[in-house]
């Protein structure tokens, strides 16, 4: 969708910014390690990240495991890429799931105003009120174990601030001149929409998105860390912090490597939001301040140095 | 000769910004922008519409092309009445009117390239076959003075002037019977504005173009336009004949808009300059501040003729006809 | 240009300031060699067109700068005697306000959305409080505020005062800003595109207001705007600016009725003259340069109708046509 120059000058500038550059990075990897794992499966990993091995329980660090293992015996790095497609996967879906939601919500809101705008708009409020892992927990406990549950009842309380962000979006663009002179052109419905409305309103919500799936990796992984919603014995990070049997400072790699990881993740996707924020804004710059980066051509010594 | 529109006793209504919700909103508090408005625009020649902010002026350009809809009075297109409700009809309008506002970053989707902003053109008004899009689009812009190369590039590539010349391309690239311009150079630098208006002028003899121009800035509508049309608040106070009108201006507004145009080598800004009051609520809309006001101004005068297509709104020439009878 | 003796009688003098700005394509000169000088009570105009560099400059001579990315390469720029330049960030700030004053073109973004006209004008107030030490009651404060508003020919000053900046016409909201400004009681005002984006008639407003000011108070300004018209107005003296270089600067009379430069004569005869059936306008071809990629020579050269050879190798230096006249081009050197 992004054209060539467009994409250039876009990779130039927000991976100008180093932490995004790192936080895209992370994400690529482990996504890609993912992808891997769901396609390979065990291959990829140095042991099966479920079969028990109650001899190999309980052991440290070592070079034969890296993160060491659980006290089923299985080995903590491979169970850690085990949780990835999960621990990315739920995340990025109830995301992706409360975008298209709040999309379509927030449009009809934004876009038609009046009866639409208001009925949205309250139903959003009254769902916003809702305290977050207490319906997760309501809902899931209603639906039942499962991932497919465990999202869609992330889905029901994750969906309203995507509405907010949306029809303040489309308000904001469809203020502009070029949507009154799409209307006075006679553009159907749908092209407005999907061609003057929608493509304005990606950047925002892709930035927002981006740093809500860090927001939610974390939820998933506390859900999972209390036990509920996701099944027990999943490989998920925070089922596996969550089941360290003889407290932390027992063996502190169980719980310290998921976290450690969990955290890497959220950073990752946290830094690499901030950068497309960063890049989405500058955008409409035609002179870009940015900070600390040294200049390309030959530095002229500036006369006064100390002047701001 | 033709009128390629017609608009008469137009009045066009808003309801005042209150804010408030949809279940809650305070009924009445309705302004009056356009009021009882009516004007020509002839085939084959520039209509001027000259006011201050808050005039009018915009909202007349708005409802010709199917933007607002008047509250009351009629709007014909070459002869055919348009009934705002009719979606048939306000179809028609927007198939032959084009505009071009003022804004020149805020008119063009800042995602799409300018092939695709004036492909939306040629897809939403039907006029031309697929095949013929390529052509169009490459006469329009040649006509408009832009290079071929503009045709791949994205608005923010683009300067001020070009981005104008794309909207104004985007007006036209399907043959229009009006060109509404509203305010299309005011914010343009004044060597852009100059390029600007001097390609208007061509495009006006080359495709024999009716244009309604709008504009606070005298200097330049008394350079683009034949005729002249003064608003005040929503009323047409004053119209006829451009020289005429800015040379020999007869309704006690005009004369003070008139001295007001600055000029060049003036060193010292002496004029009198125009007052903040605001309208008149009762009579004549001009009467609070009009310094020849007199007894009859307590009643709303209508557009008297004052001759050879001159007309204004003012009871100092009552003697004479009205514009309704003729 | 000037001796060092003279130096210190302008309220400013600039002399040969350059500088640059950094951006993702590299080191840009924004402006080349620039002086000028300035002295008390005047009213200035500084005229150029979009990417002249006239903002810049502006922006430089009150210190708003960021030094990355924007760096000062060589010149100075005198005030009163002192190089604004040498001094440190913390005593500029002591300058910006009571000394020197700006005012910017996006009224709207001026003002802050959630403050009345008074509390916007309470922080002004409260700026002249802590340079002067005054001691102000209550009353004094208001009517001060009102005072203010009546120079600046608001009408009903007390309603104004209640008001939120978006209930109010832009060119309110710019005369409120401008009262900002002035209420600090500054020597030097820069105003910058203070009149762009309003009508005609406001703008008329707004310059005969700066005018009164400026006879009444002696406040000496800076008019910054791209409108030679609106410049010719109330300005004593005009500077045109170009590709970030001082082009033509003398007294507005003279500059205006017999123009030398040949960028400041195309931009005159731009201005819309005549009646419709006028020959179409002498306006000047292409457009002004990308400062990213300057020409050699004389920057106006590709559009210049009296382009020499020596245009296109070697930039003209401010060459003295007359008295206080002084013209960036070759034309002035056959004299």
């Amino acid at each position: 969708m992004l054209k060539l120059a467009q994409s250039l000058r876009f990779r130039q500038l927000f991976l100008s910014n180093r932490l995004s550059a790192l936080g895209l990075i992370i994400v690529l990897l482990s996504v890609a390690l993912s992808v891997l794992f769901g396609i390979l499966g065990k291959g990829i990993t140095p042991y099966d990240p479920y079969s028990l091995n109650l001899q190999q329980s309980n052991l440290p660090p070592s070079t034969s495991h890296y993160f060491g293992t659980d006290f089923q015996g299985r080995d903590l790095f491979s169970r850690v890429i085990a949780a990835l497609p999960i621990d990315l996967g739920l995340p990025i879906a109830i995301v992706l799931l409360s975008c298209v939601l709040g999309i379509f919500l927030g449009m009809a809101a934004g876009y038609m105003g009046g009866l639409v705008d208001e009925v949205v708009m309250r139903v959003t409020d009254l769902f916003l009120a809702f305290p977050t892992i207490i319906m997760v927990l309501a809902v899931a406990a209603t639906l039942g174990a499962g991932l497919v549950n465990a999202t869609l009842s992330f889905v029901f309380v994750w969906w309203p601030p995507y509405v907010r962000l949306v029809r303040g979006g489309v308000l904001e663009v469809a203020a502009e001149d070029f949507i009154s002179i799409s209307k006075a052109l006679n553009s159907s419905f749908y092209y407005i929409i999907m061609k003057g409305i929608l493509p304005n309103i990606i950047p925002s919500v892709l930035t927002y998105a981006t740093l809500d799936v860090g927001t939610c990796l974390l939820e998933v992984s506390i859900l999972g860390f209390l036990g509920v919603g996701i099944p027990p014995g999943t490989p998920e990070l925070g089922v596996m912090v969550g089941s360290i049997s003889y407290g932390l400072y027992t063996y502190p790699w169980q719980a310290l490597f998921p976290a450690f990881v969990t955290m890497i993740l959220v950073v990752g996707f946290s830094f690499l939001g901030e950068g497309l924020r960063e890049a989405s804004d500058v955008k409409v710059r035609p002179y870009i301040l940015f900070r600390g980066r040294k200049a390309k051509a030959p530095k002229v010594e500036p006369m006064h140095q100390g002047m701001m | 000769m033709n009128n390629i529109v017609e608009a008469d006793n137009l009045t066009v209504t808003f309801r005042a910004r209150g804010g408030g919700s949809f279940l809650f909103e305070r009924g009445s508090n309705m302004i009056n922008a356009v009021d009882d408005v009516s004007l020509r625009v002839r085939e084959g020649e520039t209509f001027g519409l000259a006011g201050e902010t808050g005039s009018g002026k915009s909202t007349i350009a708005r409802v010709l092309v199917g933007l607002y809809r008047p509250r009351s009075g009629s709007v014909k297109l070459q002869g055919k009445e348009i009934d705002f409700r009719k979606k048939a009809d306000v179809t028609y309008l927007r198939r032959n009117v084009g505009i071009v506002f003022q804004d020149p970053v805020g008119s063009l989707n800042p995602r799409l390239k300018v092939r695709e902003i004036l492909n939306e053109a040629l897809v939403a008004q039907k006029a031309f076959g697929r095949n013929e899009f390529e052509n169009r689009i490459e006469t329009i812009i040649d006509h408009v003075g832009l290079r071929k190369s503009s045709i791949e590039a994205y608005p923010r590539e683009l300067s001020g002037g070009e981005k104008q010349r794309v909207s104004l391309a985007r007006a036209l690239v399907v043959p229009k019977k009006l060109l509404v311009l509203d305010e299309p150079t005011s914010s343009l630098d004044v060597s852009i504005q100059a390029q600007v208006l001097n390609t208007l002028r061509k495009l006006k003899s080359d495709l024999a173009l009716s244009c309604l121009f709008i504009t606070h800035d005298i200097n330049v509508i008394k350079y683009m336009s034949n005729s002249l049309g003064i608003l005040y608040y929503g009323k047409l106070v004053e119209m006829g004949p451009t020289f005429k009108v800015v040379t020999n201006p007869r309704h006690p507004y005009t004369m003070k808009l008139m001295a007001n145009v600055p000029r060049l080598k003036r060193v010292e800004a002496q004029q009198e300059l125009l007052t903040e009051q605001g309208p008149s609520p009762t009579g004549c809309i001009y009467s609070k501040v009009c310094p020849q006001v007199f007894e009859k101004c307590v009643n709303a005068p209508p557009l008297f003729s004052l001759g050879s297509d001159r007309f204004a709104a003012c009871y100092l020439y009552e003697g004479n006809a009205q514009m309704s009878d003729g | 240009m000037q001796s060092s003796e003279t130096a210190n009688s302008h309220l400013l003098a600039v002399e040969g300031l350059t500088q640059d700005f950094a951006t993702v394509d590299g080191r840009v000169r924004v402006l080349e060699n620039v002086s000028m000088q300035i002295e008390k009570g005047e009213i200035v105009g500084i005229v150029g067109e979009s990417g002249s560099g006239k903002t810049t400059l502006g922006l430089a001579i009150i210190g708003l700068l960021d030094s990355p990315p924007a760096d000062i390469i060589s010149g100075s720029i005198v005030f009163e005697g002192r190089d604004m330049l040498m001094l440190s960030a913390s005593e500029l700030s002591h300058f910006r306000g009571p000394v020197i004053g700006m005012v910017f073109q996006e009224s709207l973004a001026a003002l802050n959305p959630v403050y009345r006209t008074e509390a916007q004008l309470r922080e002004s107030i409260e700026v002249l409080r802590r340079a002067q030490k005054l001691d102000l009651t209550e009353g004094a404060e208001r009517k001060m505020m009102v005072d203010i508003l009546k120079d600046l020919r608001l009408d009903k000053p007390e309603v104004v005062l209640k008001k939120y900046p978006h209930e109010l016409s832009g060119g309110m909201r710019q005369r409120i800003s401008i009262a900002m400004a002035i209420v600090e009681k500054p020597r030097l005002l820069i105003l910058d595109e203070v009149t762009t984006g309003l009508d005609v008639y406001i703008q008329n407003r707004i310059l005969t207001i700066l005018k009164d000011l400026n006879q009444r108070t002696g406040t000496t300004m800076i008019l910054i705007t791209h409108d030679l018209t609106v410049a010719s107005q109330i300005c004593d003296k005009l500077f045109v600016m170009y590709a970030g270089r001082l082009m033509e600067e003398g007294k507005t009379q003279e500059v205006v009725n017999a123009p030398i430069h040949p960028y400041t004569q195309k931009l005159m005869a731009a201005i819309p003259q005549g009646f419709i059936d006028a020959p179409p306008l002498p306006a000047p071809t292409g457009e002004a340069p990308d400062i990213r990629s300057l020409p050699t020579g004389c920057k106006f050269h590709p559009r210049c109708p009296f382009v020499m050879e020596k245009c296109k190798e070697n930039e003209p230096p401010l060459l003295e046509a007359s008295d206080g006249r002084h013209v960036s081009c070759w034309l002035v050197e056959k004299k």
